[in-house]
Formats: structure tokens, sequence, C-alpha cells
């Protein structure tokens, strides 16, 4: 009896000692991320031709990064169906507006955002964060999430590229374009949050 | 709260994660996206045999999810799309609101919670037929049922449900019985019912917090919370002392412009190892210089 009991309590020890770790891990990914009026956290990441863009090399213009994940239907929503990042990146490209997409997704590589910036004529940079690392510093919850950062390395506007969640809504507000309006005209953001939608980051585990 | 192991036993119980990992999982699967058809089976049921002149009756959407995916409750969470269902139904039909069972909680990487259904779940309404309705020909009812469904990726997938009942003055008689029975039993409780669980104690516009005291004990709790239509939950924290009290707090973003309304359902295991949910509605005042 007792030599079957040893190795049970063992088990039993390590499958405490292993749900522990998860807890812990569980608590420090934890956080919200980044809100209006904080600073944008710094990063240097690749583009799909092993390129590094680095945040700070872009001091002086609005930046707009658009979490990214080409197998997510509201990413497919925005990119094929709608046009939406398109036709907001390609009206604001000349106004010293930076359109950057971050792809968190687990295992993607910088040859798989090539290949999906060539399927959608992509214009502006996909960057690489499989880690997750860039995600997390902005608490990135869903694909699209949407964050404008301003001249001074401030955000400006956090959450939906839009105001309509289902994609049913027959006059939606695009809500970056909103903020870009308002930011490149000198005047405050009045919208600087809202909910953002889509299919969850899928964060590496 | 901070949990003390030694860091080799953390490495040691990484390691054994990792070989079961690598013993259910033969092969890294990235299947290419399965159709739609595969992932969700819809069915439209009623309670009821027949349908009488001016008698509710319920309806139930159930899904079929294959194994592994999700579909999502009223609030997604995080991410995620509710599932939705709009009824067409004859002229003089009432449909009511649409009850959701008590969901589950995923915890996805990155701190991305999600709050929806694996398996099969049925949504439930009451239908009530024109207190004119003809005897005789039977009724046509049917529904557009919408939803997400996600694993490592997600699928949109709808369906057009339709059923066909007579009608006659003759007492209905039951039908599906088991199935409106077992999902009757995991709706939650709501209004008189939900004061017989627990009683709710909400307190601030933004930071909210939240306590119920239970009436039995309570273990293993839960709470959903449904924020107002344009509001983000940030910062959930929940905490039990003991088994009679909870409490959920939580910060709305962006904050509502005006009053709002928030649903909070607390989910418990009883004395008696049944699965229950009391579900409270709160207008929040609006928030101060508004």
């Amino acid at each position: 009896m007792r030599k079957i009991l040893m190795p049970l309590a063992g088990v039993a020890m390590l499958a405490l000692a292993f749900s522990m770790a998860v807890a812990a891990d569980e608590k420090k990914a934890g956080g919200a991320g980044v809100k209006p009026g904080e600073q944008a956290p710094s990063f240097s990441l690749q583009d799909q031709d092993g390129k590094s863009v680095n945040l700070a090399d872009l001091a002086g213009k609005v930046v707009v990064l658009e979490w990214f994940n080409n197998e997510c239907p509201f990413v497919v929503r925005h990119h094929e169906e709608k046009k939406t990042m398109a036709e907001t990146s390609a009206k604001w490209k000349d106004k010293d507006v930076v359109w950057l997409a971050v792809n968190t997704t687990n295992g993607k590589t910088n040859a798989d955002n090539k290949a999906v910036a060539g399927k959608w004529s992509i214009a502006y940079p996909i960057l690489n964060d499989s880690t997750g690392e860039v995600g997390k510093a902005y608490g990135a919850k869903t694909t699209p999430h949407m964050f404008v950062i301003d001249k001074t390395g401030k955000i400006a506007y956090a959450g939906g590229i839009d105001d309509d969640p289902k994609g049913d809504k027959a006059d939606r507000v695009n809500l970056v374009d909103k903020a870009l309006t308002e930011l490149t005209s000198g005047s405050s953001v009045t919208q600087p949050m809202s909910k953002p939608y889509g299919c969850s980051v899928k964060y590496a585990k | 709260m901070t949990h003390g192991y030694h860091p080799s036993m953390r490495m040691l119980a990484g390691l054994i994660a990792f070989a079961l990992f690598a013993t259910v999982l033969p092969a890294p699967a990235r299947a290419a996206a399965p159709a739609p058809a595969d992932l969700v089976k819809a069915e439209l049921l009623a309670d009821v045999a027949s349908v009488k002149p001016g008698q509710p009756f319920h309806a139930g959407v159930l899904l079929k999810i294959k194994p592994k995916w999700h579909v999502y409750w009223k609030n997604p969470g995080d991410s995620g799309l509710p599932t939705r269902v709009k009824w067409n139904l004859p002229p003089g039909w009432k449909a009511g609101e649409l009850q959701f069972p008590i969901p589950d909680r995923f915890d996805q990487p990155g701190d991305v919670v999600g709050y929806g259904y694996h398996d099969e779940v049925m949504l439930i309404t009451t239908l009530t037929p024109p207190a004119n309705l003809p005897a005789g020909g039977p009724v046509e009812l049917s529904a557009d049922v919408n939803w997400l469904v996600c694993e490592a990726i997600c699928v949109p997938g709808k369906a057009k449900l339709t059923l066909s009942l007579p009608a006659g003055d003759s007492a209905p008689t039951p039908a599906n019985a088991e199935a409106f029975a077992t999902w009757t039993e995991r709706m939650p409780a709501r209004g008189t019912e939900a004061g017989k669980l627990a009683a709710i104690e909400v307190k601030g516009t933004n930071p909210v917090q939240a306590r119920v005291r239970f009436m039995r004990p309570g273990k293993d709790v839960q709470w959903f919370v449904v924020p107002p239509e344009q509001s983000g939950l940030e910062n959930v924290q929940t905490n039990s002392d003991g088994e009679l009290s909870s409490t959920v707090s939580f910060s709305l973003a962006p904050p509502p412009a005006s009053a709002a309304d928030v649903w909070f359902l607390v989910a418990y295991t009883d004395q008696y190892g049944k699965r229950r949910g009391a579900e409270f509605n709160v207008m929040l005042p609006p928030p101060a210089g508004k």
C-alpha cells in the first residue's frame, strides 16, 4: 500500500507545483497595457523584409499601430471586404502619418508577413512580434486593436478601428480616421478610447 | 497573493508539462481553415409538439460545437462576438429575451479573457403565439443565427433554422424534454429567484465594486460582467472571503458618458455540488460631473 501511495503523493505534489507556476505566470502576464495620454512603449521590430523599424526613429511623426493576424475574420473584413486599412492608411500617407501593422501571432515569420503583404497589396510594414513582447507592452487584446501615437510619443487613441464590431452598421464611424483628423488639425482627440474588438491576439504560450 | 515554491520545482513541473504535451500532440498541428459547417451544427427545437393560441412555450437554438472550439456568451470578453439569434415570426407573435446559460471562462495567453461555451450550448427564449392564431395549419418559425467559433483561429458561421409546428386548441404535448431540462437547469436565476440565492451591493461608478452575499455557502465563485455596450472591462479583480461572500471590482474603459446598465452574473457551486448562477441588473449613476 505504501509503495503505491508514495509515487501518487509525489505526482500530486508536482501537479500542485505546476498549477502554482501557471497561476504565477498568469498573474505576471496581467496588466491593462497603455492608456491614452501615457508614453507609448518603445520597440524595435523587423518588417517583412527583415528591416528594423524603431519607434524612436519616428519621433515627430504620428504613428498608427494596427494589430494584425491575417487568419482573423475581423482583419479579413477590413483588408479584403471593406479595404478600411488600405484606404485609411493611403489617405494619411503623405501627411506625416506612419502606419505600421504588428503581427503578434504565435509562430508567424517575416516570410509569412511578406506573403500576406503581397496577397493583400499592403503598402506599409508588417512588423514581426511573434514573441508577444510588444503586444503585451501595449496591452493589445484583439486583431485589429488600433493605437495612434502623437508626435510627442504619447498614446492619442486606443481601441477599435471603428464602432462596428458586428460589421453590419450602415453609418459606421472610422475612429482612427477621426482621431487622425483631430490630431493633425491641432485639436484634441474627442474619443481617445473605444472598446477594441476582434479575435484574441494569439500570443505565444 | 504570492505563491512560494522552489524554482527547481517549477522547472521540473515545466519539463513534465512539456513531456505530457509532447506525448499528447504527435505532430505540430497547423491545419488549413476548416469548413464552417464542420465546426458548429445548429438546430431549432421547441418544448412543445404543437402550439396553442396565446400560450407561451420555449424555443431553443442548440449549437453542437466541434471539440476544443468555442462560441461566445452575450459578453464575449476581451475578444470575439456574441452569438446572435434573430427570430422571424408570423404576425402577432412575440419573442422574449434570449437567455444564455452560465458560460465558461477561457484564460488565453497575454491576459486575454473570453466567456463562452465548448461542446454544446442551447440558447432559450419564450415565444408567445397570438390569441387569435388560426387552428389547424402548421406555423412556420424561423431564426437567423450568427456565431463566431474560435480555437487557434476564428471562423464566422451562420444558419437559417426553421421549425414547423401544428396549431390547435388542445393542450400541447411536451417535446424535447431532456434538452430543455438540461439547459434550463444551467440558466442563471434572475429577479426574485436570484434574490433567493444571493444579495448584491454595488459601490462606485468607475472603478465599480460589487459584493454578493450568498444565502447558502458557495464555492468556486466566478463573476461574469456585462458592461454597457461601448465599454470594455479593465483591471478585473475577484476575491472570495469564505463561502458566503465574494467581491468583484473593475474599471469601465472607456467610461460610460451617462447612466449605464450593467449585468452581474455570479456563478458558484452549492453545497450539493450543483453549479448555480444568479444574475443582477444594476443601473450605475452617471459619472461625476456629467
